[in-house]
């Protein structure tokens, strides 16, 4: 072979090489984009002297570890959420948000000390503003009062009553507003993920500036709930409603064995999966395992034999906050989607009633994708009061007169956050 | 060399020889030993910790379980051949453990804490009725929530001491002994499991745990024990029984059966087992304090008296010594728990001093870490 045919070979040997060797993670970058993981290749995490478990082993490699008082409250929510169902209501569930006398609920899960009033934007609440807990307060009411006054009638146009979707009868007010999605849903972010990605995975909390560190010194009860970093995770796991030991369950095809948030963000796993190569829920349960292994691995008996891998226990945490705030998004997305393509005017303002709770619950993040104010104008462009942010803000939207170029703005307005979810088939 | 030339060069040499001699007592007495301040901040309590384990908790302990391993032992002795005598035997066993066990209990931190000893083994006052019932069950769970007011100590004094005729009753029900060894044979084993790891990696865990932040074992040992002194021995032996609480709390109604030991002293007829169970828990914290130096022997100084008066605070120190002598003077001149506040001011007492002088002298910050649960 003569040198310049030698050359060629070679150079094209070279390009040849070089292409083969474009790895799939790169190509799995570019697909997944802005869902791309802070935590790289799962599968290349490698902790000192700690295997990384399969699940959320809470009571295994994990342990010790509890959250007791969310698994409550999620409890007392589905309460809620299932009496809601039942009309006439004669429950009062304004009390029972507040659990008063701590009686208020029939299943033991529920039964506790504990509460959701409290809960409730809570770092607010705390301060003594209570003005979001006091929203949802109203709001029951108004779900309660309307539900016994007018559950005999047909709802429309101007007149509150129930209307029907498929085989389910739902209780909308004059406007069109399904009160009771948007207490639910409403309180997935007041409560659950607000608590979540606004308190418990704080530095001062899960983070490194936690006074009471990661170690079971600190702590007088660490034999039952660990560290007090490990608990503080814990307890943001707790409010995503993840059945710790199989979630996400693929063979269970209603909720993949998640409660609310986590329900939510299996539903549309699929869908990620297929547009930007990331499934939702896998990758959220992926950086909750990690980061609480993180915690497990660099505990210390005492405070100065901590060693946590505090890059990879940040970066866990990013993940977490990136994926719920994606399964809000694209639950905001499906149902405005499903609003769009209604025939029905029952669908339309069900499904409607839901994407403005989706879209206002995003709104408890301080540090998300979309901003609270985002999401205020994406609920601005569907007749949301544009001076009024709170929950007050949605009493004066006519449901039954929203348009799908509203409804169109408001999805174009989170898609700017979320690139590509309006094209995701939510 | 001229005489006085001779002189001068001695005495220049013995100028040099005094001013090195100086120089090293004076490097010397700046060394950091045990107590004294390092100059970067950072003391070191190896000593300290050491000696707490070796002298303190680990005796306490081993002491309480060695007892607990009698107490079976006689417990099977009296049931195998229930007469006054074995009885007699059995509540010799009971009162020395339950002595043994006020020791063990102080330290209520680490392993003690985690495996609940408090709580499984001497909430008072029982529930009578709940004890019979499980009695007449035959089922028994001791680290049940549902059992925990029929259990340990408080039971083994109702079972032992409510009747005139404690041998008939036993003959007469064989229940009670399948009960009364079943929940010895807990207790041994708890003090068993309890021993076991203070005598594990919890020992050097502990002694290398340094420092005086949050989570140093200083800090954990000194707040959890003053915590338990508080809840325990100021609250429970005393303070609820003359109804008082804290210090700063409005006074309750007072409540005489709440005290330990309580059926023994209606038996006896005066509270001086109960008294003597708060002097061994106040003993125990004297020993905590003096780190195991209970005779005072001022050559040893190994405990935080030692950090104090290293650091120039002898009055404090003294004041403490001071307050426990008035604890057991007040204990030994009255018979019974219930009358004047005497004793619960004197137990308040040393709270006071440890939380305004000795925790503040010694950095340690007044606080105990706990996972809200929520």
């Amino acid at each position: 072979m003569n040198s310049p045919l030698r050359l060629f070979t070679l150079f094209i040997a070279l390009i040849t090489l070089s292409y083969c060797g474009t790895t799939n993670t790169e190509e799995e970058v570019d697909t997944a984009g802005f869902l791309k993981s802070n935590l790289g290749d799962i599968n290349s995490i490698a902790l000192t002297n700690f295997t990384i478990p399969s699940s959320y082993d809470i009571e295994g490699t994990l342990a010790p570890g509890a959250y007791n008082g969310q698994k409550r409250r999620l409890a007392q929510l589905k309460e809620i959420a299932d009496s809601s169902r039942n009309e006439p209501i004669k429950w009062d569930l304004k009390a029972a948000i507040a659990n008063e006398n701590y009686d208020m609920f029939n299943s033991a899960d529920a039964q506790g000390g504990s509460n959701i009033r409290t809960k409730i934007d809570e770092l607010n609440f705390d301060a003594g503003n209570t003005s979001v807990a006091d929203d949802f307060a109203s709001l029951a009411d108004l779900l309660v009062q309307s539900s016994q006054a007018n559950y005999t009638i047909d709802a429309s146009n101007g007149t509150a009553g129930m209307i029907t979707t498929g085989s389910k009868k739902r209780h909308v007010s004059a406007n069109g507003l399904e009160y009771a999605q948007i207490l639910e849903k409403g309180l997935y972010g007041a409560m659950m993920y607000d608590q979540m990605v606004d308190d418990y995975l704080r530095d001062s909390q899960a983070g490194k500036d936690n006074e009471l560190g990661n170690n079971e010194s600190s702590v007088d009860n660490y034999a039952s709930y660990g560290t007090s970093r490990q608990h503080k995770f814990d307890e943001a796991f707790g409010y995503f409603g993840a059945t710790a030991a199989t979630y996400p369950n693929a063979g269970n095809t209603s909720s993949g064995d998640g409660l609310f948030l986590a329900n939510y963000t299996f539903d549309f796993s699929d869908e990620t999966e297929a547009a930007y190569g990331v499934n939702l829920a896998q990758a959220a349960m992926n950086a909750f395992i990690v980061g609480r292994s993180v915690l497990k691995a660099g505990q210390g008996f005492g405070p100065s034999q901590e060693s946590v891998n505090e890059d990879l226990f940040v970066a866990a945490r990013a993940d977490i906050k990136l994926y719920v705030e994606a399964g809000l998004a694209a639950a905001a997305m499906h149902y405005l989607n499903d609003a769009i393509a209604d025939v029905s005017d029952a669908d339309k303002i069900h499904h409607l009633s839901e994407a403005l709770a989706f879209i206002y619950a995003m709104s408890f993040n301080s540090e998300g994708r979309l901003t609270a104010e985002e999401a205020h104008n994406a609920l601005i462009a569907m007749g949301w009061s544009s001076s009024d942010s709170s929950l007050n803000g949605i009493y004066g939207i006519n449901l039954w007169t929203v348009t799908d170029d509203q409804m169109t703005s408001a999805i174009n307005i989170l898609d700017q956050s979320f690139p590509g979810f309006k094209d995701a088939n939510f | 060399m001229q005489i006085s030339k001779m002189i001068f060069v001695i005495f220049k040499r013995f100028q040099a020889l005094l001013l090195s001699l100086l120089l090293a007592c004076f490097i010397i007495s700046c060394d950091g030993g045990e107590g004294a301040l390092d100059p970067n901040g950072q003391d070191d309590h190896t000593e300290l910790l050491t000696n707490q384990v070796n002298n303190v908790i680990i005796p306490s302990i081993s002491n309480y379980k060695d007892a607990t391993e009698t107490l079976y032992l006689s417990a099977n002795n009296f049931c195998s051949s229930i007469n006054d005598s074995n009885l007699n035997s059995f509540r010799d066993a009971y009162h020395n453990t339950y002595k043994s066990y006020q020791s063990a209990a102080l330290h209520n931190y680490y392993a003690n804490i985690n495996y609940d000893l408090v709580n499984t083994t001497n909430l008072f006052p029982i529930d009578t009725l709940l004890l019979k019932n499980i009695i007449i069950s035959t089922t028994y769970n001791f680290s049940s929530e549902s059992q925990k007011r029929a259990n340990g100590f408080p039971a083994i004094d109702y079972l032992i001491y409510s009747s005139q005729n404690t041998v008939g009753l036993f003959t007469s029900d064989e229940k009670k002994c399948s009960y009364l060894l079943k929940l010895t044979e807990s207790i041994k084993n708890k003090a068993v499991q309890l021993d076991n790891m203070w005598g594990g990696s919890l020992k050097e865990n502990f002694i290398s745990n340094d420092g005086v932040e949050i989570g140093s074992s200083i800090h954990v040992q000194l707040n959890s024990a003053l915590s338990y002194y508080e809840d325990h021995i100021r609250e429970n032996k005393v303070g609820l029984p003359i109804g008082r609480i804290g210090p700063l709390d409005s006074p309750i109604e007072a409540d005489p059966t709440k005290i330990e030991a309580y059926y023994q002293s209606l038996y006896d007829g005066n509270d001086l087992f109960a008294l003597s169970l708060v002097k061994e828990s106040i003993q125990e914290m004297e020993g905590l304090y003096l780190g195991g130096n209970t005779l005072r022997n001022s050559s040893i100084n190994s405990g935080y008296d030692r950090l104090l008066i290293s650091r120039g605070h002898t009055e404090v120190d003294s004041d403490i010594k001071s307050q426990f002598d008035l604890i057991y003077a007040k204990i030994d001149e009255r018979t019974s728990i219930s009358g004047n506040t005497d004793l619960y001011d004197s137990i308040q007492g040393l709270i006071t001093i440890m939380k305004s002088d000795l925790f503040p002298l010694l950095n340690i910050q007044d606080a105990d870490g706990k996972n809200d649960g929520d």
